[in-house]
C-alpha cells in the first residue's frame, strides 16, 4: 500500500514535471532539443520493444520512421487532411509495413535477420530517393503544415512540445503495459530461449510478429511528429546510419530497460550539443564515447541508475525502479 | 542487346571481385571467432584513401600503394581486435555488433579530418580507353582489376590450405575450445583473423578506387555490399562468400543497364530477401537453418 503510494506520487511528479519543463527552460533552442529527445524516445520504446523484448535486431527502423513521416506529409500537403488524421494514418501504414516485414523475417535469425532489415531500410531508402512524383526525391517536401486545433497554430516549440509529449506519455503507457503483460512475457521468453519457449506453448511466430508491429507503429507516430514539427523531410533523414544511430539510443540506455530508452535518446541527442565548442572534432569524441561506453557499461546507463538506490541504501526503492526497468523477469 | 549485357558483365566481374574481398574479410572474421565485423566497409574506405595519398599525392607506383594500405589496416583491423572487440566479447552478440558500428563510426569520423568529407576522384591507373570487339566496349582497366582481385583470392586459399598458420585458423573456425587444447594459439589466430580481413578490405578498396568516388561515406556503402554479398554465399562459408560477392557485383552491373541507376541498390536486396525466403541460410552453404 504504501509503495503504491509512493509510486502514484513519483508517476504524479514526473508527470507535473513534465508539463512544467517547458516554463523552467524557457530558451526556445533547448526546447527544440527537449522536442527531439521526446520525438527520439517514442522511437527508441518502440524499438525496444523489438530488440529488448523480443529479440530480435533491425538495422533498418529508419524505414518505419521515414515511412510514416512521408504518409503524414503527402496526407497534409496535397489532401489537405488534418493532423490528427495524418498521425493516425502514418502509424497505420507503418504498422502495415511492419507486417509485411515480419513474414521473411519469421524465419530468419542472427546476421540474415540484421541484413534483411537493412535491405527493407536500403530499399525503402531508394523509393523515397527515386520516386519523385510523390516525394520529390532527394530535394524532399517543404511546407508541411504544423498541427492545428481550433485557432491555434502548433507551429513553435513550446505549443508543440505539448503534442509531444501527449504522444510520448500514450507511448510510455503501451510500453509499460506490454511490459506487464502476458505479451511482453510470452516475448521475453522467446529472447531468452526460442525452443524453450515454443516448448512452453508461446506462439512465436504471432508474438515476433506483434513485435514488429507494435514497434513499427511506434516509430509511425514518432515519424508523424518529426515531419510536422520541422516542416521538412528529405531522404537523408531516414538512411541506414539513423538506423544504427536508433541502435545505439537502446544500447547506450540499456536493452530491454523502458527508462533505458528515454535515456538513451536523451545522450544521442545531448552529447553533440554539449560538444559543439569542438567543430571538427565533435563527431570523433561522440564516437569515442559511444565505444567507451560500450565496453565499459555493456548494460549501458541505465545500470548506473539501478545501482545508485542501493548504494544510497534505498532498498525499498530499488524494487520499484527494478520493475520499472522491467529487470524483476528477465 | 548482347553487347551491353556483355560490357556490363565485364563490369560487373571487376566489382563483384572487389566486393568478394570484401566479403571474404567479413566471412573469414566470422568463421574465425563468430564476430560480425560492421568496420569492415571503413577498412575499405580508409584503405581506398591511403592508396590515394600514397599513388596520387605522392606519386609512388601502385603496387606500394596497395602495400602500404594493406600493411596499414591489417595493423588497425589487429589494433582493434585488441582493444575494443575483445573486451566486449563477454557481454554477447548485441554488444559485439554495436562495438564494431561504433569503431565505424569513430573510424570514419577519423578519416573525414585526416581526408576531407568531399570526395576525389582516383585516376585511372591501368587505362580507361575502351578495346572495341565488334560492337562491345571493353575498358582494360576492369579486365586487370578482375584478375588482381581473383589472384588475391588464390592467396588466400594458399595460406589458409597451405601454412600451418593458415591450418590453425581454419582450426579455430571448427571448434575454438578444441583448437585450443591441441596448442593452437587462439589469441594470436584471432588478431591475425581480423588482421588478414582488415588487409583483404584495404585491397579492395584501393582496388575499387578507380573504379568509384574515393569519399567516408563509400565505407557504408561497400560495407552493406560485402555483407549481402557474404549472406549471399550463406554466412561464414568462403568459397560461399566469393562467389556470393561476385554474384552481387554482376546482378548490380546489369541491374543498372536496364533499370534507372537509383534501383540498382534495391535489386540487389530484393533478391537477397527473396533468396532468404527461399533459401534462409543462404545460397552455397550447406547447413540447412
Amino acid at each position: 500500500m504504501n509503495t503504491n503510494r509512493t509510486m502514484l506520487s513519483i508517476k504524479v511528479i514526473f508527470i507535473l514535471f513534465l508539463i512544467a519543463l517547458p516554463l523552467i527552460v524557457r530558451d526556445q533552442y533547448w526546447i527544440h532539443i527537449i522536442d527531439i529527445i521526446g520525438i527520439y524516445s517514442i522511437l527508441s520504446l518502440g524499438l525496444n520493444i523489438l530488440v529488448g523484448f523480443t529479440g530480435q535486431l533491425s538495422l533498418g527502423h529508419a524505414a518505419f520512421f521515414g515511412i510514416s513521416a512521408y504518409t503524414s506529409a503527402i496526407l497534409a500537403i496535397r489532401l489537405h487532411f488534418p493532423f490528427l488524421i495524418c498521425i493516425l494514418a502514418a502509424v497505420v501504414v507503418s504498422a502495415f509495413f511492419g507486417l509485411i516485414l515480419s513474414y521473411p523475417c519469421l524465419r530468419l535469425k542472427g546476421i540474415y535477420l540484421a541484413i534483411t532489415t537493412i535491405g527493407f531500410g536500403q530499399i525503402m531508402y531508394t523509393v523515397f530517393v527515386e520516386w519523385r512524383g510523390l516525394t520529390h526525391g532527394p530535394m524532399g517536401l517543404t511546407g508541411i503544415p504544423s498541427p492545428k486545433i481550433g485557432n491555434i497554430v502548433f507551429d513553435n516549440s513550446t505549443y508543440y512540445y505539448y503534442i509531444i509529449l501527449l504522444c510520448f506519455l500514450l507511448a510510455l503507457l503501451v510500453a509499460l503495459r506490454i511490459n506487464n503483460s502476458h505479451i511482453g512475457r510470452s516475448m521475453k521468453s522467446i529472447r531468452d530461449d526460442e525452443m524453450a519457449a515454443e516448448t512452453c506453448g508461446v506462439d512465436i511466430a504471432r508474438y515476433k510478429m506483434i513485435g514488429f508491429v507494435i514497434s513499427a507503429a511506434f516509430a509511425g507516430m514518432s515519424g508523424s511528429l518529426y515531419a510536422h514539427y520541422l516542416n521538412f523531410i528529405s531522404p537523408d533523414s531516414f538512411t541506414f546510419d539513423f538506423s544504427t544511430q536508433m541502435l545505439i539510443m537502446i544500447l547506450i540506455g540499456g536493452v530491454g530497460s523502458i527508462p533505458g530508452s528515454v535515456i538513451g535518446a536523451i545522450v544521442v541527442t545531448f552529447i553533440p550539443e554539449i560538444l559543439r565548442d569542438f567543430k571538427m572534432y565533435q563527431m570523433v569524441i561522440y564516437g569515442a564515447i559511444l565505444v567507451l561506453i560500450l565496453i565499459f557499461l555493456p548494460d549501458g546507463l541505465s545500470q548506473i541508475f539501478r545501482n545508485i538506490p542501493s548504494k544510497l541504501g534505498l532498498n525499498k526503492l530499488l524494487k520499484n525502479t527494478n520493475t520499472l526497468a522491467g529487470k524483476d523477469n528477465s | 542487346m548482347i553487347s551491353i549485357l556483355i560490357q556490363q558483365l565485364v563490369g560487373g566481374l571487376a566489382i563483384g571481385s572487389m566486393y568478394a574481398l570484401v566479403s571474404l574479410g567479413i566471412a573469414l572474421i566470422w568463421a574465425a571467432m563468430k564476430v560480425v565485423n560492421w568496420a569492415q566497409g571503413e577498412f575499405v574506405m580508409v584503405g581506398a584513401y591511403i592508396g590515394l595519398t600514397v599513388y596520387v599525392y605522392w606519386q609512388l607506383p601502385f603496387i606500394l600503394a596497395l602495400i602500404v594500405s594493406a600493411l596499414i589496416i591489417f595493423v588497425l583491423a589487429a589494433l582493434i581486435e585488441k582493444f575494443a572487440v575483445t573486451p566486449v566479447r563477454k557481454y554477447g552478440d548485441l554488444s559485439l555488433l554495436m562495438i564494431t558500428i561504433g569503431v565505424a563510426i569513430l573510424v570514419k569520423q577519423l578519416a573525414i579530418i585526416i581526408w576531407s568529407p568531399i570526395g576525389e576522384v582516383f585516376p585511372s591507373v591501368f587505362g580507361n580507353k575502351p578495346i572495341v570487339i565488334g560492337d562491345i566496349y571493353i575498358v582494360p582497366e576492369k579486365i586487370v582489376i578482375f584478375f588482381i582481385g581473383l589472384g588475391f583470392m588464390v592467396i588466400l586459399y594458399l595460406f589458409l590450405f597451405r601454412t600451418k598458420v593458415g591450418k590453425g585458423m581454419r582450426a579455430v573456425s571448427q571448434s575454438r575450445d578444441i583448437a585450443a587444447i591441441m596448442g593452437v594459439n587462439v589469441t594470436t589466430i584471432e588478431i591475425l583473423a581480423f588482421g588478414i580481413a582488415g588487409a583483404l578490405g584495404a585491397l579492395g578498396g584501393v582496388l575499387l578506387a578507380p573504379l568509384m568516388y574515393v569519399e567516408p561515406a563509400m565505407g557504408t556503402y561497400v560495407g552493406i555490399k560485402g555483407f549481402v554479398g557474404a549472406v549471399l554465399g550463406g554466412f561464414g562459408s568462403l568459397p560461399g562468400a566469393a562467389l556470393g560477392g561476385l554474384l552481387l557485383g554482376i546482378i548490380e552491373s546489369i541491374a543498372a543497364a536496364f533499370l534507372p541507376s537509383g534501383f540498382k541498390e534495391a535489386v540487389a536486396f530484393i533478391i537477397l530477401i527473396v533468396i532468404l525466403l527461399v533459401k534462409p541460410s543462404g545460397l552455397f552453404s550447406k547447413k540447412s537453418n
